[in-house]
């Protein structure tokens, strides 16, 4: 028994060893790589340097045109937006890891429901901070509050297993060129939506959510950030009462809450629609100049 | 209590830690400490659902102790049909009655009745049918006279609550496992590390090969409408190792677990994808359910003891029950028939008599792997509709299909180190290519080896805990 239990203790300094050896080989792997999502969040960790920044999923990524906002209001800006990443938790990440070294003067939430419902995405793509473990402690404890720091202060492997294999795969592909400062503009489909889909409803509070949104907020305040609240177009019908939470705490917090969605103004224009949820390229540049020009009245004020 | 979840890889060592503090010579202890925790490990599912495992043991165990009570063959039969005629009606119940409700109802509504019965909404026990199968072939065995009947209770509960095999396997004898059980054991450095090595083969097999095959065939098989022939066939060539992998890592780490404590489970798969024969491949898939219909079923049924026709009928008959013990579902039947069909096929040529050496041998093979990955298409449809529009969609719309390139990378890397090892292990490569023959059990080589293929397992495997194909049997 005691040979057993040294051979289990060998083979556990074994693995220590080529975990740590791992972990700093994918650690270059995920600085080199050219899979999308590792780059823009190891962007995102290290050299985001404008003035504004947008963040929110794939609507907040294939909405936004860093360009035209840049050139209405004359700041920079940076598309900080994750495809999937639908919760606070992983925005409350991401500026987390930005205000580590540098603090931009606006920051656009494009918002949904997903920061105050309940849904299936809680810590969708959160893993894709887990290489960054150890940098910034207000990004940890999202992973804290997960339960999922623990095991990958543990194993250094395990920060990659949800993307090693396309950061490996990526390492050796060229570069996304089509990308504007972290906007990826989708390509016109072959055919647009044609219908509406049932009336949207909302789904219930979630708690942790609103409390982390408003950690989020406290943490615009803190370093003097104004924050802008935006929802983009998408083709469903909602229901009048879809964002009464999120109008109620931009109201309490005097925030301003720019609605493209509760209006109808795109539902008669399919054309601009990629998806029920998201804009092709055109539809994408004819919001984001409507968005830029609300954007630079709220700025002069 | 997922042998690929965090909860199990906390139980095992508890387990396998406290059963190793209760000394040798105390065997019952260690025994009633082990039914403890089968019953806990089974209970972390539903708890309420360990009654019926312990009403299977009841019924076997009363069955047993009558059938060699009573010295009168009748008796004796009676005994045993009670025993069968319990457990297959609870496997029925849970299993098979909406299946055969919603046909007949159907065969009714065809025929222009109308007929309204009644649908189960219990929720199917995990391993329901390997632990009856298991009790079963002991109150067979023990009617046959060739095991010897178990007094003990505890004992013989723990033969068939053996929490490494109780849900999906290997399917074990009593005249195997029932002795270990009684007898002392003692730890074994050798037979350890042994096991230790399955369990990470396993785990690899699991969570690298085959759920990331599972990624890909998942994706295609549960919506077919948008997908064209080229993603089919890409599907059906990746869920034979999606299931290979599931289920031989499964037995891999049941075995592994089993040995760490002592026990030698039976061989479950012996690399069932090199077979040159349908009947070859029978002979090494999911070996103790092969051979459990076999010695049950087939046998009794006259086997190879009768005329031409009727091994053929006894064949078709072993294969549909094989198929439907898989699912209640008609593409399980369909799946078994189509095997049935090919080893009748295979009887009347007198394929798989003699070994297939160099072409020949790779003629045999390939023939055989298509044939057997063209069955799954049936194991894996959800529907026979779904299987026929797989089928079409193959032979007629084969177009670009859909590509992950990152999870092809790695499976291709898995397949290619499991393909290298079976051939190595089948002496089809020569022994010098692979170092691992020479590997002892505690050579630095070997510890490296376990700890490389567990950072490889962290670092490339699918973590979510899925689901073991083979328990929703």
């Amino acid at each position: 028994m005691k040979k057993f239990l040294c051979s289990l203790f060998i083979i556990f300094v074994l693995w220590f060893g080529i975990d740590r050896i791992g972990g700093a080989g994918m650690q270059w792997v995920v600085w080199h790589t050219n899979e999308h999502f590792t780059k823009k969040i190891c962007k995102i960790v290290s050299s985001v340097d404008a003035d504004i920044l947008l963040l929110g999923t794939s609507r907040c990524e294939n909405h936004y045109v860093p360009s035209i906002i840049r050139d209405s209001t004359g700041l920079s800006v940076y598309n900080a937006g994750i495809s999937c990443s639908a919760s606070i938790f992983f925005h409350y990440s991401t500026l987390s890891h930005v205000l580590r070294y540098h603090t931009p003067k606006v920051v656009v939430l494009d918002t949904g429901e997903s920061e105050f419902a309940a849904t299936d995405y809680n810590l969708s793509m959160l893993n894709y901070y887990a290489p960054h473990i150890g940098r910034c402690a207000a990004a940890d404890s999202i992973f804290q509050w997960a339960g999922m720091l623990n095991r990958n202060r543990f194993s250094h492997l395990y920060r990659y297993h949800s993307l090693s294999n396309m950061a490996i795969a990526r390492l050796f592909m060229p570069e996304n060129k089509r990308e504007d400062n972290g906007y990826t503009p989708i390509d016109q489909p072959p055919s647009y939506p044609d219908n509406h889909g049932a009336l949207q409803e909302s789904r219930p509070r979630d708690e942790q959510k609103i409390a982390t949104f408003r950690r989020f907020i406290s943490l615009c305040r803190q370093h003097h950030i104004r924050l802008v609240l935006s929802i983009s177009p998408s083709y469903y019908h909602i229901s009048p009462h879809y964002y009464d939470v999120l109008r109620a705490i931009a109201e309490e917090e005097h925030l301003p809450l720019f609605d493209y969605d509760t209006p109808d103004l795109y539902i008669d224009h399919p054309e601009y629609f990629y998806n029920n949820s998201h804009l092709w390229e055109q539809g994408a540049r004819l919001f984001s100049q409507q968005f830029a020009h609300d954007l630079k009245n709220y700025l002069s004020h | 209590m997922l042998f690929n979840s965090i909860p199990f890889l906390l139980f095992f060592p508890t387990i396998c830690g406290l059963y190793y503090c209760i000394p040798a010579d105390w065997v019952r202890l260690r025994n009633i400490f082990l039914l403890v925790a089968s019953y806990y490990f089974y209970m972390s599912w539903q708890p309420v659902y360990s009654l019926l495992l312990l009403t299977s043991t009841a019924v076997t165990y009363l069955a047993a102790l009558g059938i060699d009570y009573y010295r009168d063959r009748r008796k004796q039969k009676v005994c045993l049909v009670a025993s069968l005629v319990l457990n297959l009606s609870i496997l029925f119940l849970f299993k098979y009655y909406n299946f055969l409700a919603s046909n007949i109802v159907d065969a009714l509504t065809f025929m222009g009745l109308r007929l309204e019965m009644p649908v189960s909404k219990l929720l199917l026990p995990v391993g329901i049918s390997f632990y009856t199968f298991q009790a079963l072939g002991y109150s067979i065995d023990v009617y046959r006279g060739t095991t010897r009947v178990e007094r003990d209770f505890l004992t013989y509960a723990l033969f068939v609550s053996f929490f490494p095999q109780l849900v999906a396997g290997p399917i074990e004898r009593s005249n195997n496992l029932l002795p270990q059980f009684r007898g002392k054991r003692t730890f074994d450095y050798e037979s350890a590390m042994q096991g230790v090595r399955m369990m990470v083969w396993g785990y690899f097999l699991k969570l690298v090969l085959a759920d990331r095959c599972g990624t890909y065939v998942d994706a295609v098989f549960s919506s077919l409408d948008k997908h064209n022939g080229g993603s089919y066939l890409i599907a059906s060539l990746l869920f034979p190792f999606q299931i290979y992998g599931d289920f031989a890592g499964y037995s891999l780490i049941a075995i592994g677990a089993a040995r760490i404590l002592g026990f030698r489970l039976m061989d479950n798969f012996r690399r069932p994808y090199l077979s040159c024969s349908v009947g070859e491949f029978w002979h090494r898939w999911h070996i103790s359910l092969s051979t459990w219909f076999k010695d049950y079923v087939y046998i009794p049924l006259g086997g190879n003891r009768v005329g031409r026709l009727r091994q053929y009928f006894n064949l078709m008959v072993t294969f549909v029950v094989s198929g439907l013990w898989h699912g209640a579902n008609w593409t399980f039947v369909c799946w078994g028939a189509l095997h049935g069909a090919l080893l009748c096929v295979e009887k009347a040529l007198g394929i798989g008599r003699r070994e297939y050496h160099g072409l020949s041998r790779f003629l045999h093979w390939s023939v055989t792997f298509i044939l057997v990955c063209l069955a799954w298409i049936f194991f894996r449809a959800d529907t026979l509709s779904d299987a026929c529009t797989i089928f079409t969609g193959i032979f007629t719309k084969l177009g670009v299909p859909f590509v992950k390139a990152s999870d092809f990378g790695i499976i291709a890397l898995s397949i290619g180190l499991l393909l290298l090892i079976a051939l190595r292990q089948e002496n089809l490569v020569p022994q010098k290519t692979l170092p691992s023959n020479r590997l002892g059990t505690s050579s630095f080589l070997s510890f490296f080896a376990i700890a490389l293929m567990i950072a490889i397992i962290i670092l490339f495997g699918v973590l979510d805990s899925s689901q073991f194909i083979y328990f929703q049997f």
